[in-house]
């Protein structure tokens, strides 16, 4: 927890509930212990030191902004906490009008990155209990006692990140952070990953995608994943059977990642909230660099920019029609 | 009680005519799954991913194939099964489950594909000397070193495993176990003591009648908040036992079968008309804890969770259901002053 940018968060918070800008405050708030964190809904100045700058928060807190979207006749003010990809998020549900802007306050953050729970799983054992000392964190595990620096704890989506900044917001808190070279795009380990050999690459994916229980936890996380009906929840006509075969759990997985063209972010919010560690970002992470390659389009960036699924340009490669 | 010094004599002696079916480790992950040999056997992990629940209980299961107008079961299950190495409270959640698939009375329903699973398996408990911060079992009517409800339970000492047998059955098939038999085994009440002083304790007070009153409780409306719907809470919990069923088929050939479900899914109650009563994670959340907290206690005069902690532990935003539950009885408790 980073305490600076706790107080900013609660200051800017504190600030607009009490001048009445808002009728709520969506940010961060401390979960069960220091790796934990749970989203907190703030209405009242007195509860405002219920907000924190997490260390694991890789939730995507504009997800709760479709509670209150346009077609719904929500009355109320929200104030929202955003980090960068928050705040793309924010940009694309703009853009495809689920949300009004004007009941919109943004406490945009510059984020710093955030650690994952799920790497640190991967890379510790169960964990029993955590603590940290800095720059280290100390895992108890049913394998014994783990230590780990954060940067080994940071998740794929936030070493690749080149948009720490929000895109959007009505103030922002935390020092400005210098985005990697431009040359660098983030994407390498993805590019490494293609070059692997196809049945590597297809067993991987499919080990992986064999994990899922279809809890639809990774669904449930995302802003953009917000169809009122899901297509597999959809019985009539049935898409996909409802069982765990893997061939329908890879459909599940791979038409999800489909319908997020030019809408994922990025935020690494759908793995991490993953029960079974199913690395999703694989698929997601690709299907970005493509819609990028094509298209030169990046989700939630640029407010004005057309998504490459709302418009046509004469143009547009199109080589892969078949 | 009896004596063993080491415990794969037990596992030896009981995977003779027995698959043994304990937790394994897959990836990162943990699951109930027929053990190879003793050494698979994640003897330091308390709780797996999942519970046992999925051994009587599969997420996915096929209640009967059909072709044009015939129907056919499933083939039976062949070798009886031992569960090894089970946790108290996740025995008691294989109990809640048989309240539900094996019920009481002529009348009471009989779930025949538990039932053949649940009949031939011999539960093998083992107490928690050391218990994880997540677990709450002692404010639900349990204790690490519960062993009621397991056909044999094991209490782990200094210097072996003392072995008991609650049922019959479990008594039967320790027979011609080389044991040592031990008369003073006072030291286990001090160690059920020092188990349960590391758990917390949460006051449940009357949260059955308290909840009772609550239907129209201002509680609900901000306690749900964070809540995603993603339902993980009630897959990975022993004794969420609600399923959906649905029919795959091609032509006239085909097969029925049956899923989890969870009631924190916008889905569950959504009705043809396209009415849903339960609209919002207010009603929904409101239900998980009238059922597991009011209902089943009004009903079968027991808590419908057991303590384990799992679905805090897997949910993605940390909702903590005996906080919850705490809450309500607080909330309740104030307002009635
Ligand atoms: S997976 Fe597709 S259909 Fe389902 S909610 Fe996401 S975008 Fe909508
Ligand atoms: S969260 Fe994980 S287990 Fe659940 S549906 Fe998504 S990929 Fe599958
Ligand atoms: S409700 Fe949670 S703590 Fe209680 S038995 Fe179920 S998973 Fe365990
Ligand atoms: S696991 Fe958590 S977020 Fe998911 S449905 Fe349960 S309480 Fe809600």
């Amino acid at each position: 927890m980073s305490k600076s940018l706790t107080n900013s968060i609660r200051e800017e918070a504190r600030k607009i509930l009490q001048e009445g800008k808002v009728d709520f405050v969506i940010g961060y708030g401390q979960g069960d212990n220091s790796m934990r964190t749970q989203p907190v809904f703030i209405d009242k100045v007195e509860d405002i030191d219920k907000l924190v700058w997490p260390s694991f928060g890789l939730i995507n807190l504009a997800n709760y902004l479709l509670r209150y979207r346009t077609t719904r006749n929500t009355p109320h003010k929200i104030g929202i906490v955003a980090k960068g990809c928050d705040s793309r998020s924010i940009v694309a549900l703009l853009k495809e009008n689920q949300i009004d802007r004007d009941r919109l306050f943004i406490i945009g953050v510059n984020c710093p990155g955030m650690l994952s729970r799920q790497v640190a799983r991967e890379k510790a054992g169960e964990i029993v209990a955590a603590s940290s000392n800095g720059d280290k964190w100390s895992f108890e595990t049913t394998e014994g006692t783990k230590e780990i620096s954060c940067f080994d704890l940071m998740p794929s989506n936030c070493v690749a990140c080149r948009h720490h900044a929000p895109v959007i917001s009505d103030v922002v808190v935390g020092d400005s952070i210098k985005e990697p070279d431009v040359e660098d795009d983030g994407y390498d380990s993805i590019r490494e990953f293609e070059n692997k050999p196809a049945p590597e690459r297809y067993q991987y994916l499919m080990s992986e995608m064999s994990a899922c229980i279809r809890c639809y936890a990774c669904r449930q996380a995302c802003p953009t994943c917000n169809c009122d009906e899901c297509f597999v929840d959809i019985t009539q006509p049935k898409w996909v059977d409802k069982g765990l075969e893997p061939t329908d759990l890879a459909i599940w997985q791979l038409i999800r990642t489909y319908h997020q063209a030019g809408r994922c972010v990025d935020c690494g919010a759908c793995e991490e909230a993953c029960p079974m560690g199913v690395k999703l970002l694989w698929l997601t992470r690709k299907m970005n660099l493509v819609v990028r390659e094509r298209f030169g389009f990046e989700a939630g960036v640029d407010p004005e920019a057309l998504p490459p699924l709302a418009t046509y340009k004469k143009e547009d490669p199109q080589e892969f029609i078949l | 009680m009896k004596k063993v010094p080491v415990l794969k004599t037990l596992y030896d002696h009981l995977s003779k005519d027995r698959q043994i079916v304990g937790l394994t480790k897959e990836d990162n992950r943990y699951f109930y799954r027929a053990l190879d040999s003793f050494d698979q056997w994640q003897s330091n992990v308390l709780l797996g991913n999942f519970s046992p629940k999925e051994v009587f209980f599969p997420q996915d299961e096929v209640l009967f194939y059909f072709k044009a107008q015939k129907t056919i079961l499933p083939k039976d299950e062949v070798k009886p099964n031992v569960l090894w190495g089970v946790r108290p409270c996740d025995i008691a959640g294989i109990g809640e489950l048989e309240r539900m698939f094996n019920q009481v009375g002529e009348e009471g329903y009989k779930d025949p594909y538990f039932m053949q699973r649940f009949e031939r398996t011999l539960i093998v408990g083992l107490a928690c000397s050391e218990p994880w911060p997540s677990c709450f079992c002692t404010s639900v009517e349990g204790s690490p070193y519960k062993s009621e409800g397991a056909d044999i339970f094991i209490y782990p000492t200094e210097d072996g495993y003392l072995i008991e047998t609650p049922s019959k059955k479990g008594e039967a098939a320790i027979q011609g176990l080389d044991v040592e038999e031990v008369g003073d085994v006072s030291q286990l009440e001090a160690d059920r003591r020092r188990a349960e002083d590391k758990i917390e304790k949460y006051n449940f007070e009357g949260i059955a009648d308290k909840l009772k009153l609550m239907v129209d409780s201002n509680f609900w409306d901000r306690v749900h908040n964070p809540c995603i719907g993603c339902g993980t809470c009630a897959f990975v919990c022993p004794s969420c036992h609600c399923f959906d069923v649905s029919d795959a088929s091609r032509g006239s050939r085909g097969l029925r079968s049956r899923q989890w479900d969870s009631c924190l899914y916008e889905g569950y109650t959504l009705e043809t008309s396209g009415h849903n009563p339960r609209p919002s994670g207010r009603e929904r959340w409101r239900q998980r804890l009238m059922h597991k907290f009011s209902y089943f206690p009004q009903v079968f005069g027991s808590y419908q969770c057991l303590g384990c902690g799992r679905c805090g532990r897997a949910c993605p935003v940390n909702i903590n259901i005996a906080e919850l539950a705490a809450k309500a009885v607080e909330w309740e408790e104030a307002s009635a002053e």
